[in-house]
C-alpha cells in the first residue's frame, strides 16, 4: 500500500485510517508546526534531489490528488457549483485549512479567483519574494476538476511568502 | 549650516509636508552628479516611499468610489497588506452579494466582524422571506 513501485496513483482515502482508534487520547489534530516542518522538509529534500521545477510539479501533482479525494469523500454538496463552493469554504474552515473566499467565478467559462486568507501553508511566513503554496494550487485544481469533470489549471498570484495578507489563486478550466 | 546641507533637507522634507497636508507629494529630485553617499540613499528611500504612497492613495481612491479593479503594484507596507486584504474582501462580498441576488440565499461571510454579522443576518432574514413567499404558492397550487 505505501511502498509499492507504481506508475499510477493508488492513493484512497481508506488509507488514512480510523484516526479515532488509532489515537484515543491525543484525538484527531495536530498544529500547524507540525504540518509545516513535514511539509517544509519533504519540500527542501525534493528540491535537493530533483531540482525546483520537478519539486513544485510533485507538490502540485499530489496536491490536485489530495483535492480530488476531498470532493469524492468529504464534500456532500454537489447538487450546484454554489453549493459546493459554500460546502469547501464550511470544511476548510472546520477543518482549519484556511479562509476560502471568491473574487469572482464565471460559470459559462469556468474561471475562478478564489482568495484562501490564514492559509495552512504559509501565513505568517517571512516575506520570501515568492509564490509558495504549490500544493494548494494543485489542490484547487482537484477540488474544481472532480466537481466539473474538467482538466483545470491554477496558479498562485498572490501569497503571503510574496509579500501579500493573503493568498490569491487564478484557476480555469483547460478542456 | 552649511547651505547645500539646508537645501538638502528642505527637499526631503517637502514630500512630507506634502503628504501631511493632504497633496501630492513629489519625488526628490538630486542633481545627476551628486555624490552617491548616504544622503542619495537616503533621498532613494524617500522617493520609493512617495512612489508608494501615491500609487495606495489612487488605489485607496478607487476602492472609496467602489472600484475594485485595480490592482496595485506590490510593496511590503504594511498599509499595502491591508489595503489587499480590504479589496480581497470587498471582492468577496460583491460575489456573495450576487449570489443573493441571483437567488441563491444560503450565503454566509466569515471572519469579518461587523460585515459578517450584518451580512448573514440579511441572508437569513432573505431566506425566511422568501420561504414565506414560496409557502401561499403552494397552498394556491392544492
Amino acid at each position: 500500500m505505501f511502498n509499492e513501485e507504481r506508475d499510477e496513483c493508488k492513493f484512497d482515502w481508506s488509507m488514512l485510517g480510523n484516526i479515532e482508534d488509532g489515537r484515543p487520547n491525543l484525538g484527531a489534530t495536530t498544529s500547524v508546526t507540525v504540518y509545516r516542518l513535514m511539509q517544509f522538509c519533504l519540500r527542501d529534500v525534493l528540491i535537493r534531489e530533483v531540482g525546483v521545477a520537478k519539486a513544485n510539479e510533485i507538490f502540485y501533482d499530489a496536491g490536485e490528488l489530495a483535492g480530488q479525494a476531498f470532493c469524492r469523500n468529504i464534500v456532500t454538496k454537489k447538487d450546484s457549483l454554489n453549493d459546493y463552493i459554500n460546502d469547501i469554504q464550511h470544511l476548510l474552515k472546520e477543518l482549519k485549512i484556511g479562509i476560502l473566499k471568491v473574487e469572482s467565478a464565471d460559470k459559462e467559462k469556468l474561471t475562478f479567483t478564489i482568495v484562501v486568507a490564514e492559509d495552512l501553508d504559509c501565513s505568517g511566513l517571512p516575506t520570501c519574494g515568492e509564490e509558495i503554496c504549490t500544493f494548494d494550487e494543485g489542490f484547487i485544481s482537484g477540488l474544481l476538476s472532480a466537481f466539473s469533470k474538467k482538466k483545470f489549471i491554477t496558479k498562485e498570484v498572490d501569497c503571503w511568502g510574496s509579500g501579500d495578507r493573503i493568498c490569491r489563486f487564478e484557476a480555469r478550466a483547460v478542456s | 549650516m552649511m547651505s547645500e546641507e539646508k537645501n538638502i533637507i528642505v527637499k526631503i522634507t517637502e514630500p512630507i509636508y506634502q503628504i501631511l497636508e493632504g497633496k501630492t507629494p513629489s519625488l526628490v529630485e538630486l542633481s545627476e552628479d551628486y555624490t552617491d553617499n548616504e544622503v542619495r540613499q537616503r533621498v532613494g528611500y524617500i522617493n520609493r516611499f512617495v512612489k508608494e504612497y501615491n500609487d495606495y492613495a489612487e488605489s485607496m481612491h478607487s476602492l472609496s468610489i467602489g472600484e475594485l479593479g485595480m490592482t496595485p503594484s506590490k510593496g511590503k507596507m504594511r498599509v499595502a497588506h491591508s489595503f489587499k486584504s480590504l479589496q480581497s474582501n470587498l471582492r468577496h462580498l460583491t460575489w456573495k452579494t450576487q449570489q443573493i441576488a441571483n437567488g441563491d440565499f444560503n450565503q454566509e461571510v466569515d471572519f469579518m466582524g461587523d460585515f459578517s454579522k450584518a451580512f448573514n443576518k440579511m441572508s437569513i432574514l432573505k431566506l425566511i422571506e422568501n420561504s414565506k413567499l414560496i409557502t401561499p404558492l403552494f397552498m394556491l397550487d392544492c
